[in-house]
């Protein structure tokens, strides 16, 4: 028995020595669905993202559940129940042709192949219509000669609307940022292609942070005038479902707060929703394109951006509870010779691609700075 | 692999009988689809069939013609102990749920229905309004096979007008595209005196080999069935 106990010892010991690991959550989906990435990609694990998504024809490609655990030993912490673009909404100058490019019709998700998701640059394509990247993502923070370089889990696929394209893309990086980001491009409107017009993409966020219950969600605002050299920051609590407006001298942000949730220094744990806004905001007369955030309480039927104000008459109280975050970006197509051009009554040539998004960013969810090292 | 009942006899009984379970246990067998898995068409259909069996859909729904608009799996969420449960890598027992939505033809509404697959049984009912479902490639076929025939589209698409043609897939599904093509984009009117504000509007673009036509502009008001054409002036 004696010669027995120093195996005892090392097969208890086992996982400490190989560093041990809280175990992953379970998932609700499998295969190419489930993808699970722990950065760095090579060496010793740091951080981790367990995630599943969909594709679907007219939705476009969805985020089911997303975890993120900051280091091996560390709790897994839930970021989204659900994260989706709920509609396109697509003036034009004129006035009279509007489009809702996501609800308006049932359009198919386009194919992609190694030519959009090539091996050499950490391209897979996932199923027929999703290609996933895991990319260096340039400098994680430099100090004179001392440097860190990050990465990035990338899926996108694009929906087929008619002439455009909409590349819907989300990243994970691996400091725990997640960026959002629809892309349109191809055709312009070949009746009139020459006609400015806006997309403006709104993501319906289901943040359910270290789960869906006492969930908050302040305004995060920065105060400073021409008149004094004092700023103030306040972030005052979004009591009641509403919309709120991005200004770009007020740096305007959604902090969403677990009320249980802190990190190893006991510091309260938030993820700020950051307008990542590609020349400006816009707004139209549809109601819901009145505000650039709105924060609605959870109902499982709630999908549609268009129905947002109905969704909040009358406003529920969202202090404590589950929560849903919607933002709209806006990108502002000036058509120009680069589009395409008439040739022989047939419209050729491609929209480059342009871009909106927003970045949702940790605040105390790490307790010191990841990936440091001297 | 086969499970042959016949080796049994060249086994001793006992040790034959737990080989046999050991070996049977092993066969890879059909999983079912997790909650949040992309769905089957098998599946699409069964929820349409549970979903037409409702009463209450079947009552919205009405005798006359319909169509199902699309079959999506809903990521309803379930208790806070079951999220708990998961989180620490625990599996749950969670409801494959769907939602489907119907659009009746007649006075042009919409009926969602959410199915739970798991328990073959429909949860909630609601109407919705036309506006609030969206336009299919049936209709778009409809309103071609209705701008078709109209003297000005005709004239204006000239000799290639029969060459165009609706892509017949299904949701979700891709079939070969044709060379010449017709597609289209739900017009939402700007204003309430735009019959578009209400009805069922969609603008036909033309898709050759060689890029979109730019013009005609071609919509189609299903609802009022309509044809409005717009050429450019030379």
């Amino acid at each position: 028995m004696k010669l027995l106990r120093p195996f005892v010892w090392m097969i208890l010991l086992l996982p400490t020595l190989a560093g041990a690991q809280t175990p992953a959550p379970w998932m609700p989906c499998s295969g190419l669905n489930l993808v699970d990435q722990a950065f760095p990609v090579a060496g010793a694990e740091q951080t981790h993202w367990r995630l599943c998504w969909e594709a679907v024809s007219q939705q476009g490609l969805l985020i089911h559940w997303a975890f993120f655990r900051p280091s091996p030993a560390a709790r897994w912490i839930r970021i989204f129940w659900d994260a989706r673009v709920s509609d396109i909404l697509v003036p034009y100058h004129e006035g009279s042709t509007r489009f809702l490019d996501m609800s308006g019709f049932t359009f198919p998700m386009t194919t992609v192949s190694t030519a959009d998701c090539p091996p050499a640059v950490g391209g897979t394509t996932l199923g027929s219509y999703v290609c996933k990247e895991v990319r260096d993502r340039g400098l994680l923070w430099k100090d004179d000669a001392l440097v860190r370089r990050g990465q990035e889990l990338v899926l996108w696929g694009a929906l087929d609307a008619a002439n455009y394209n909409y590349v819907i893309e989300w990243t994970f990086r691996d400091d725990g940022v997640v960026l959002g980001r629809v892309g349109t491009t191809a055709v312009n409107l070949s009746s009139m292609p020459h006609e400015p017009h806006m997309h403006n993409p709104i993501w319906r966020l289901d943040v359910d942070l270290d789960g869906f219950w006492g969930d908050s969600v302040d305004f995060g605002t920065h105060s400073e005038s021409t008149a004094a050299s004092t700023a103030v920051d306040t972030e005052p609590l979004i009591a009641t479902e509403d919309g709120r407006d991005w200004d770009p001298h007020s740096f305007n942000e959604l902090h969403i707060r677990d009320a249980s949730l802190k990190n190893g220094k006991g510091d309260a744990t938030s993820v700020q929703l950051i307008a990542l806004p590609t020349g400006g905001l816009s707004r139209h007369q549809e109601d819901f394109a009145h505000h650039d955030f709105w924060i609605t309480h959870y109902v499982g039927s709630q999908m549609w951006a268009s129905n947002l104000v109905s969704y909040i008459s009358p406003p529920e109280a969202i202090s404590n509870a589950d929560i849903v975050a919607w933002y709209k970006g806006s990108i502002h197509h000036h058509p120009r010779d680069e589009d395409g051009e008439s040739v022989n009554g047939v419209w050729q040539g491609e929209a480059l691609v342009m871009w909106t998004g927003w970045m949702l960013k940790p605040h105390n969810l790490f307790d010191r700075t990841p990936f440091y090292h001297r | 692999m086969n499970c042959p009942t016949n080796s049994r006899r060249s086994l001793s009984r006992g040790l034959g009988l737990f080989m046999l379970v050991m070996v049977c246990s092993a066969q890879p067998r059909p999983r079912a689809p997790l909650p949040f898995d992309p769905l089957t068409e098998e599946e699409k259909r069964s929820a349409v069939k549970i979903a037409l069996a409702d009463n209450q859909v079947q009552e919205m729904l009405g005798t006359g013609r319909r169509e199902v608009v699309s079959v999506a799996v809903l990521p309803e969420k379930v208790s806070r102990e079951q999220v708990e449960t998961a989180a620490a890598g625990r599996a749950i027992a969670m409801s494959r749920v769907l939602e489907v939505i119907f659009f009746r033809y007649d006075g042009e509404v919409g009926v969602r229905a959410v199915v739970d697959l798991t328990h073959k049984k429909v949860t909630a009912v609601s109407r919705l309004s036309s506006r609030e479902v969206s336009m299919t490639q049936a209709e778009l076929a409809e309103a071609w096979q209705f701008a078709s025939r109209n003297a000005e589209v005709r004239d204006a698409l000239g000799a290639g007008v029969d060459k165009f043609q609706v892509l017949g897939a299904p949701v979700g599904r891709k079939a070969p595209s044709p060379r010449y093509k017709v597609e289209g984009l739900r017009v939402e009117g700007a204003t309430e005196s735009d019959p578009c504000y209400k009805h069922r509007c969609l603008q036909l673009m033309f898709r050759t080999d060689t890029g979109y036509l730019v013009e005609p502009t071609v919509v189609v008001d299903l609802t009022a069935q309509k044809v409005q054409v717009e050429r450019k002036k030379r």
